[in-house]
């Protein structure tokens, strides 16, 4: 709570301090006509001032587990479901016409729903902050080309009640049921668009991460692509809708919270845009997260599908 | 060796005055370690000072660099718990109070005359880390990274006051490498701990842009 107070406060002082003057009657993000639909898990090269908030929920796929020793017994927990719960929020500064500032605040939770499930995969949870910079390399009338990096300084948090039963029988003096690590990670990275026509443009980010992993002691070096293409129904009609689909392969846990390095994340969003300065939207968005549960090997490879919906609001100033 | 290191920082600045705009800047800093939290202990903000000298020099229309050599004072308080939980209204504090001198080249980026906002890596050289427990001063620094890289990002406004121009700047400062070292690490002989700083800082200008 006390990050979004704070992130209220910044919004408010930056938003008095730089009220850039546009020139362009159009706050929404656009080229050659077309306003594109903002994409949460794909970076977009464009410059603006926003505020934005996304509140989300999903669930998992029922799964199966094998049984799982613990001292001499085997004890079958057949199988459960996941709940998953996240509210962020950011503000992004335009500082002139080719360089902009972004913070955000978030939290993500991920309990299993039955018995079975909280045995399993306990209580998850991924809170902190992420800041950047933006800034436009090429701006042409179809085409837009920026570069940008990112800070993130996460919390996250474990909840392995399994391994805590299993260390408990077996005597290990270091038992402990939660297990906590801090993960600073950064990445730089370059974003495309291109506006087709009014109708429907298309938009990808190629980004490097470096950093700490969720596991402690690992690290994170990986390549993140993803791609979205938008259509913009009001521009050709009066309906104010406007679409968009895309594919991220994400690299840190933030919606996963799985302890993996890699999950590929498919999203389809339908937003209202009949205002120039806010784009309300509905997105629903899938993902794998494998289930391997540490010090039982029986788990390796086990995977369930999650989907989850969010609604997504970004008020442009 | 620390004392030449840190004399040469700003020897090598010297030579720069008077090329363009300069400066000095007192700040009041906000420091506070992030990273692995062994159990019951947390980190909690710790106050400290900060001078630093600046000379801005102009890349282009909305750019300019900044370099700036200067003299820190942070750490955090570390809390330490009962991890029995019979005694957890009284937390025992010990404060780790570190000095540094550092060195930031900053990229600042305007809006308007009046605002911007920076952004750019700093070096930092340990001079000292001490903990105060029961009253004793236990010196750290040996057990410390004594350079540290961090990122430095942030946003200012110039004004005039007493017909002098002056600027205010909030900034952060993550450090990117670890205070405690890699080796310790790895060992699990220490937690792997960042800081992370946050200041506000009054800016005087010599010379009117």
């Amino acid at each position: 709570m006390r990050y979004f107070r704070t992130l209220a406060i910044i919004a408010f002082l930056f938003n008095a301090l730089f009220s850039y003057s546009q020139t362009d009657s159009l706050v929404t993000p656009h080229l050659n006509g077309h306003r594109f639909v903002l994409n949460d898990f794909v970076k977009n090269p464009f410059m603006f001032t926003s505020f934005n908030l996304l509140m989300g929920s999903g669930v998992s796929s029922t799964y199966d587990f094998p049984t799982i020793p613990i001292g001499d017994k085997e004890i079958d927990i057949k199988n459960g479901d996941l709940l998953f719960g996240s509210l962020h929020a950011g503000y992004s500064q335009q500082i002139n016409d080719w360089s902009m500032a972004f913070f955000n605040v978030g939290v993500t939770g991920r309990f299993g729903a039955e018995p079975a499930s909280m045995l399993t995969q306990g209580l998850n949870s991924i809170t902190g902050i992420s800041y950047g910079m933006k800034f436009n390399l090429i701006r042409r009338q179809k085409s837009m080309l920026s570069a940008d990096f990112q800070i993130k300084n996460y919390q996250v948090s474990f909840v392995n009640v399994l391994k805590y039963i299993k260390d408990v029988i077996e005597e290990n003096p270091a038992a402990d049921i939660t297990q906590n690590s801090n993960i600073l990670a950064g990445n730089i990275g370059l974003s495309y668009a291109y506006a087709h026509n009014d109708l429907w443009g298309v938009y990808a980010t190629g980004r490097y991460f470096l950093g700490d992993g969720v596991v402690p002691g690992e690290s994170i070096n990986e390549l993140n692509l993803a791609f979205a293409v938008d259509f913009d129904l009001s521009a050709r009609t009066k309906i104010p809708i406007g679409l968009n689909m895309g594919f991220s392969s994400t690299t840190v846990p933030e919606f996963t919270l799985a302890k993996t390095a890699k999950s590929t994340i498919y999203s389809f969003q339908i937003a209202y845009v009949g205002r120039d300065d806010l784009q309300i939207g509905l997105t629903s968005s899938f993902f794998e997260i494998p289930l391997e549960i540490e010090g039982f090997p029986r788990t390796n490879g086990i995977e369930t599908t999650v989907s989850n919906i969010s609604l997504v609001m970004r008020y442009f100033f | 060796m620390r004392l030449s290191l840190s004399l040469l920082l700003f020897c090598l600045s010297i030579p720069l005055f008077g090329q363009s705009n300069f400066g000095l800047a007192l700040g009041s800093d906000n420091t506070k370690f992030t990273g692995d939290t062994p159990d019951g202990i947390s980190y909690e903000f710790k106050g400290g000072l900060s001078v630093f000298g600046f000379i801005d020099f102009q890349l282009a229309d909305q750019i300019q660099l900044s370099l700036r050599p200067g003299f820190a004072t942070g750490g955090a308080n570390i809390v330490v718990g009962d991890t029995t939980g019979i005694n957890n209204e009284n937390p025992i504090f010990y404060p780790i109070n570190d000095t540094y001198v550092n060195f930031a080249a900053l990229f600042k980026l305007y809006n308007k005359e009046k605002i911007y906002a920076f952004v750019g890596p700093e070096i930092g050289y340990l001079l000292a880390s001490e903990a105060e427990v029961n009253g004793q001063k236990v010196d750290l620094s040996e057990k410390l990274n004594e350079l540290s890289l961090g990122l430095d990002i942030g946003f200012g406004l110039n004004f005039q006051m007493f017909k002098q121009p002056w600027a205010v700047e909030w900034q952060l400062n993550q450090m990117l490498t670890t205070l405690t070292e890699k080796e310790d690490i790895q060992n699990g002989v220490a937690p792997k701990i960042r800081t992370t700083r946050t200041r506000l800082a009054l800016i005087y200008k010599f010379k009117k842009q």
